[in-house]
């Protein structure tokens, strides 16, 4: 399993409720590099979710581009994309049962994602013997930690919460994908099985998966190594090793902290003042020597 | 793991849909199967049915001649056998069809003064209980216990016998070497042949095993015969066409051979061809809206379903399946039901018409697997398959998030224009069905109406719903807000009403159309039988049925009923002549109260003369003042002895005073009747005379006569040239002059002047509307007829006819006639519930050979397996599963997508509204929802039958029967308190369901 990159220039996704166009993203530029490990973070509405349902082909852009390995996926086909679904991408949506066929054991769910991809690649990839051969159904159990007692003939609502949200990982990663995307894969979970999940999520990035992950845990962000948070349609920070960072825009835009913000509300007028030693400084405007200038 | 696995686990976990699923297959399959399978079954019942109630001499070939020895009457019955054999190798159908024959040969003898055939017929000794031996021997006969009581016979005695015309033939001795009487005397081995009719002058017949003694006169007329009956239990349909063209080709053989064939078994059945096509026609199309209501059904299931298996087909299109395989996934657990719904839908189908056929049809009739069952069946699945597909095509076509995503359907433009489609068609074919009722295509009237009126209730209910939503809203009243609010926007509710109206229509027709022609059978079956039991009878002549009837039933509880045909205007005239004094006792006359039949009968009867009855001698007291020299004269009493013409018996030439005439009768040892006295010359002539003389009394057999002469109007000069006058006084005097050469008559009027009578129809005569009128009666002069009653029918006659009192017309019709001799009359015995049941038995005892019994209850039965009944069962079991398809669809409605409606209601719970108050609002939207289609469909139902039934033949084919609309404990009351209980059961059910939304669920989520 190789992980893929992903790239996302001038990201824009518009939809139309009740006749009026609403723009859910609005511009987002992104790099992710393959086997990275990424978390999504965001207020509800932000986007975040539907910048993962475009990164899975499940969305068309509106505008700019989207590319997930070589898969430039703003000018692919359906059946690229739904290959690309069965190949190379993995997903997992939010609620671990919805990803999960009630009446399949955990292995015959594995097995149900396995048989999306094509029966020709399957074979040729046995008989190359290459590393993109699918895995049997146990071994991804296994490497998301749901292995021995049976676990893999159990149906899905015999599992505890957390053993069904690994087990939806494990679904996402049946094909062995480059990508892995999980839409608030430790919502509704307590702390246990929350970081049971993500040390299968970190198991599964070590074994060169990207991962992108949606969530609202800023704990859960901080365990990604890298958060990209995602605010009024935009990428509005990143975080990298526990520090957070505001993102230059392509057209020059920044946005603050919430903190800063609430010291600079929305209208300051601020100067911008680079610094000999390469900060920037900001510098809100003062009322009288806006009103000295005024007369 | 297979695709095979993930579909058997899916229909596992879904085990209850999956179940209403494969027996919605199982019901459309059914459906289609029972089509072809009911109709064959049906089909054949009518065959069997009309071959077996036609009678055996109807339905069987009889190969044979009549005629003198130059005939091939004379031919040796092996020879004419032989000719058959062989002309019936050559068609084995026909061949196998037929029983063994039986040869018979009978010629018409006389013995002194009684008439009897003598006959042979194969195995008669079989057949005949005798005491003595049977006579296999040539010279041998056996005779009858009851001829050979009447005419003092006794087993070795010798008989002779004159053979062949009266004048001319041979006697002809022959030894008694048994008496018989007949074991069975109406087995079917006998036909239709009266054998055993002995009377007064006649006698039962002479057996004979040895043909060749009845070929010993020359100048006999011989009738000799093969038999063959008919074994109508073998005929099958597919072998009618071969049995038509078989009797042609074999009549035509036979002809070289100087045979004949003589067979109404062709008519027979053209006859059933009628009710056999109607059954054809009128099976699919009652089929067809049952199919159509299931598919529909089927569609809207596979929808809900396919709808809501949304996420799961979300899945598999997220794990990249390609869209066929996709599509395998999310309609392959219904395609599976489907195709296994197959073989048990015509497993149900066959089974349903084998329980039908033992139930209902006709003995020996099963179910018949032939293609037509597989063909329905293929249909069947194919329309089951396109309805599943395009059911699920909507859901399927979805992208990934449009599936995971959980959004109401909207009725919608679509939605409008799909339901005016259905409404145009249904109102075009409605109209052309209501232009022609008398088709099997106005059977689909009804349901078509339901579509209409459905689908205009279910949009009235949105609007009225729209509309009680705006005003709870702005009341703030909760428990209408919220039932308004889910019918306005419940997805499958328009569905629903038009399901369950187009459902409570088709059982509410067919439950009305059910009642209606049960109770026109009813009043067929007693108008065409008229009276409880009715025995086809062969008596020789009115009196001696009359006779008989008296000896079986001494309690006066049958009824002697001679009945002849005339034609008036080219349309047949019934004529029923009954003894009035039981018609009231014995006649089921419909309309007509005991009181009213006892009041009619009476005015039938009005008393006039009894008859003068004679015995051994007629003699006569004449006094004569004045005679002519010349011619010499001569008086004679007119006598007639039952059913016999009348004779002339001379009493003696006139003389000068008074002076008693006297005369024996022979032949009216049983009891003659005078009919009047005659005056003539003694040696014929045309020499003109007048003489009066006066008749001052008259006794027979030493007693006196009760003339009445002193009446006017008793006795009458017959009109004739004669002059005659007659006068009343203590003597009867008679004037007679003139040179006409027949005698001059004068008769005893023991009869009315014209004969009253209850009149059906018109008169038959000029005016319709006429009070009297003239018709041949029971002889083939004109007798004088007076309406007594007008009636709209008469029992056993129908609409166009004539009864009258049955003595009065024998009575005229014998002063000029032999009614013995009148081949046109049959006779009839009439008996009520009360008269004895071996009446047969008795009556055959009393010289009357029984023919054929029907009753009401058998005509009942009869009628009830004609086409239409057959088809209305059909009709009636559609619209019973109608009603199971349409309480399925609101099962289903409120079981798929439960879990998001039970989470609706519980977050409803949680924001503070009462558990009362949700369970009011769901009754509220159940009883809107089905209340609304049970009035509609009830309305529907019954303005169908209304409008289609008095078109529609509900009897018999090709023929509307008149409906009589009553209320009264039968199919429709149950069929409504069936719908209502099960609509009923199901809303309690729904409500049970919807309890289960407890604040608790909101913690699993909606999905």
């Amino acid at each position: 399993m190789s992980g893929l990159s992903v790239t996302c220039r001038g990201l824009v996704y518009i939809y139309r409720l009740e006749g009026y166009d609403v723009v859910a993203l609005s511009g987002v530029d992104l790099d992710i590099s393959a086997g990275e490990s990424v978390a999504l973070l965001g207020p509800s509405g932000s986007g975040k979710s539907t910048l993962l349902s475009l990164l899975a082909g499940l969305l068309p852009p509106s505008a700019g581009r989207v590319s997930v390995g070589e898969h430039d996926l703003a000018r692919a086909t359906p059946a690229e994309l739904q290959q690309l679904r069965a190949t190379d991408v993995g997903v997992v949506l939010q609620g671990a049962s919805r990803n999960l066929l009630p009446y399949l054991t955990a292995e015959q769910n594995v097995r149900f994602a396995q048989r999306g991809v094509p029966g020709d690649r399957r074979r040729v990839s046995r008989l190359s013997g290459s590393s993109r051969q699918l895995a049997d159904p146990r071994e991804v159990l296994a490497m998301v930690g749901l292995s021995g007692r049976g676990r893999n003939r159990q149906l899905p609502q015999r599992l505890s919460p957390g053993e069904r949200q690994r087990l939806a990982l494990a679904v996402g990663l049946a094909a062995r994908p480059g990508l892995l995307l999980a839409d608030e894969p430790t919502s509704q979970l307590d702390t246990h099985a929350r970081d049971e999940v993500l040390l299968a999520l970190d198991a599964v990035r070590r074994a060169g998966t990207t991962v992108v992950v949606v969530t609202h845990d800023p704990d859960v962000g901080l365990r990604m190594g890298r958060t990209v948070t995602i605010r009024d349609g935009r990428v509005g920070a990143e975080g990298r090793r526990g520090e957070d960072y505001a993102v230059v825009g392509r057209d020059g835009t920044v946005h603050l902290p919430q903190e800063v913000l609430r010291m600079l509300p929305p209208g300051t007028l601020v100067g911008v003042e680079p610094q000999p030693d390469g900060t920037v400084l900001l510098v809100p405007a003062r009322s009288h020597t806006l009103l000295e200038d005024m007369q | 793991m297979t695709a095979w696995t993930v579909m058997l686990r899916g229909i596992r976990y879904r085990a209850g849909r999956s179940f209403v699923v494969f027996l919605l297959a199982v019901t459309a399959t059914t459906a289609a199967v029972l089509a072809p399978a009911y109709s064959r079954a049906a089909q054949q019942s009518v065959l069997t049915d009309g071959l077996s109630a036609a009678s055996t001499d109807a339905t069987g070939l009889t190969a044979g001649a009549k005629g003198t020895a130059d005939s091939a009457a004379f031919k040796d019955l092996a020879e004419i056998r032989l000719a058959m054999n062989t002309a019936l190798a050559k068609d084995q159908l026909l061949a196998d069809r037929l029983d063994l024959p039986v040869a018979a040969i009978d010629t018409e003898i006389s013995f002194g003064d009684t008439n009897a055939k003598l006959a042979y017929r194969d195995n008669a000794c079989y057949h005949l209980t005798i005491d003595g031996s049977c006579p296999d021997d040539p010279g041998q006969i056996v005779v009858s216990k009851r001829t050979a009581a009447a005419r003092d016979l006794k087993t070795g005695d010798h008989l002779t016998v004159h053979l062949g015309p009266a004048t001319g033939g041979h006697d002809k001795t022959f030894t008694i070497s048994g008496l018989y009487t007949p074991t069975d005397a109406d087995a079917a081995y006998w036909g239709r042949t009266s054998y055993f009719s002995a009377s007064d002058s006649t006698a039962d017949a002479l057996f004979s095993m040895t043909e060749d003694d009845l070929r010993l006169e020359r100048t006999a007329t011989l009738v000799t015969r093969l038999e063959y009956p008919l074994r109508a239990d073998r005929v099958r349909l597919d072998d009618v066409a071969g049995l038509r063209d078989g009797i042609q080709t074999l009549g035509d053989r036979l002809r070289g051979e100087e045979l004949e064939l003589t067979t109404t078994l062709p008519a027979v059945l053209r006859d059933i061809d009628a009710d056999q096509a109607s059954i054809g026609r009128t099976a699919p199309v009652i089929a067809v809206p049952l199919l159509l209501l299931c598919w529909f059904v089927l569609f809207l299931l596979v929808a809900s379903l396919t709808e809501e298996r949304a996420p799961e087909i979300a899945l598999a299109k997220l794990r990249g399946y390609p869209s066929g395989r996709a599509t395998g996934f999310g309609l392959g657990e219904v395609l599976l039901l489907i195709v296994a719904a197959v073989p048990a839908g015509i497993a149900a189908g066959l089974l349903l018409v084998q329980v039908a056929a033992g139930a209902m049809l006709a003995e020996g009739v099963g179910v018949e697997v032939r293609w037509p069952v597989f063909a329905g069946a293929a249909l069947a699945l194919a329309a089951g398959i396109a309805a599943a597909v395009l059911a699920g095509r909507q859901t399927l076509a979805r992208p990934v998030l449009g599936l995971l995503r959980r959004v109401p359907e909207r009725g919608g433009r679509r939605a409008g224009v799909a339901d005016g489609v259905v409404v145009a068609l249904a109102a075009a074919s409605l109209a052309a069905a209501a232009n022609d009722r008398g088709s099997p295509l106005a059977l689909l009237a009804p349901p078509l109406l339901a579509v209409v009126v459905g689908v205009a209730a279910a949009r009235l209910l949105g609007l009225w719903s729209q509309a009680r939503l705006r005003i709870a809203r702005r009341r703030g009243r909760i428990v209408p807000l919220l039932s308004a609010a889910q019918l306005s926007r419940r997805p499958g509710g328009r569905r629903l009403v038009v399901v369950v109206t187009v459902a409570v229509a088709l059982l509410t027709f067919a439950a009305t159309a059910w009642d209606a022609a049960g109770r026109a059978r009813r009043d067929t079956a007693d108008d065409t039988v008229g009276a409880q039991r009715v025995l086809t009878v062969a008596a020789d002549h009115p009196s001696a049925l009359e006779a008989a009837v008296d000896k079986a039933d001494p309690g006066g509880h049958s009824m002697a009923v001679v009945r002849a045909s005339q034609r008036f205007d080219n349309a047949p005239v019934e004529l029923l002549g009954v003894q009035s004094g039981r018609l009231a006792e014995v006649a089921v006359w419909r309309g007509h109260s005991r009181a009213d039949v006892s009041d009619i009968a009476a005015r039938l009867h009005p008393d006039v003369a009894a008859p003068l009855r004679l015995g051994k001698d007629v003699t006569a007291e004449i006094s004569v003042d004045t005679l002519p020299a010349k011619p010499a004269l001569r008086v004679a009493a007119v006598v007639a002895a039952p059913g016999q013409p009348p004779r002339t018996i001379g009493l003696g030439g006139l003389a000068k005073g008074t002076r008693s005439y006297h005369a024996s009768l022979p032949g009216c040892g049983s009891g003659c009747r005078l009919v009047g006295l005659a005056i003539g010359r003694a040696a014929g002539g045309s020499e003109p005379f007048a003489v009066s003389v006066a008749v001052r009394g008259l006794s027979s057999d030493g007693a006196p006569l009760a003339p009445s002469f002193d009446l006017p109007g008793r006795w009458r000069p017959r009109p004739g040239a004669a002059q005659v006058v007659v006068r009343t006084g203590v003597a009867l005097g008679v004037d007679v002059s003139g040179s006409d050469p027949s005698d001059a008559v004068v008769e005893h009027f023991d009869t009315p002047e014209a004969l009253p009578a209850v009149l059906a129809g018109g008169a038959p005569t000029d005016d319709a509307a006429a009070a009297t009128f003239k018709l041949p009666g029971f002889s083939d002069q004109p007798q004088p007829f007076t309406v007594a009653a007008h009636a709209g029918s008469l029992p056993r006659a129908g609409r166009r006819g004539v009864l009258f009192d049955l003595d009065y017309a024998t009575r005229m019709a014998e002063r000029g006639a032999s009614l013995a001799d009148n081949a046109t009359l049959r006779y009839e015995v009439w008996a009520s519930s009360a008269a004895p049941a071996d009446l047969d038995r008795r009556l055959a005892s009393a010289g009357v050979q029984v023919l054929r019994t029907e009753t009401i209850d058998g005509q009942l039965e009869q009628l009830a397996r004609r086409a239409p009944a057959l088809g209305l069962w059909l009709y009636l079991l559609a619209g019973g599963v109608a009603i199971l398809l349409a309480i399925g669809v609101v099962l289903l409605t409120a079981y798929v997508g439960v879990r998001a409606r039970l989470y609706e209601l519980a977050a409803l719970r949680v924001a503070g509204v009462r558990s009362g108050q949700l369970r009011r609002a769901v009754f509220r939207e159940y009883r809107a929802l089905l209340g609304v289609p049970l009035v509609v469909g009830l309305g529907a139902g019954l303005l169908g039958a209304m409008v289609m039934l008095p078109g529609i033949p509900l009897v018999t084919v090709g023929v509307a029967s008149p409906i009589t609309w009553e209320l009264g404990m039968g199919a429709l009351p149950v069929a409504v308190a069936a719908i209502v209980s099960a609509l009923a059961a199901a809303v309690l059910m729904a409500l049970r369901l919807m309890g289960r939304a407890t604040p608790e669920r909101l913690r699993d989520g909606a999905a």
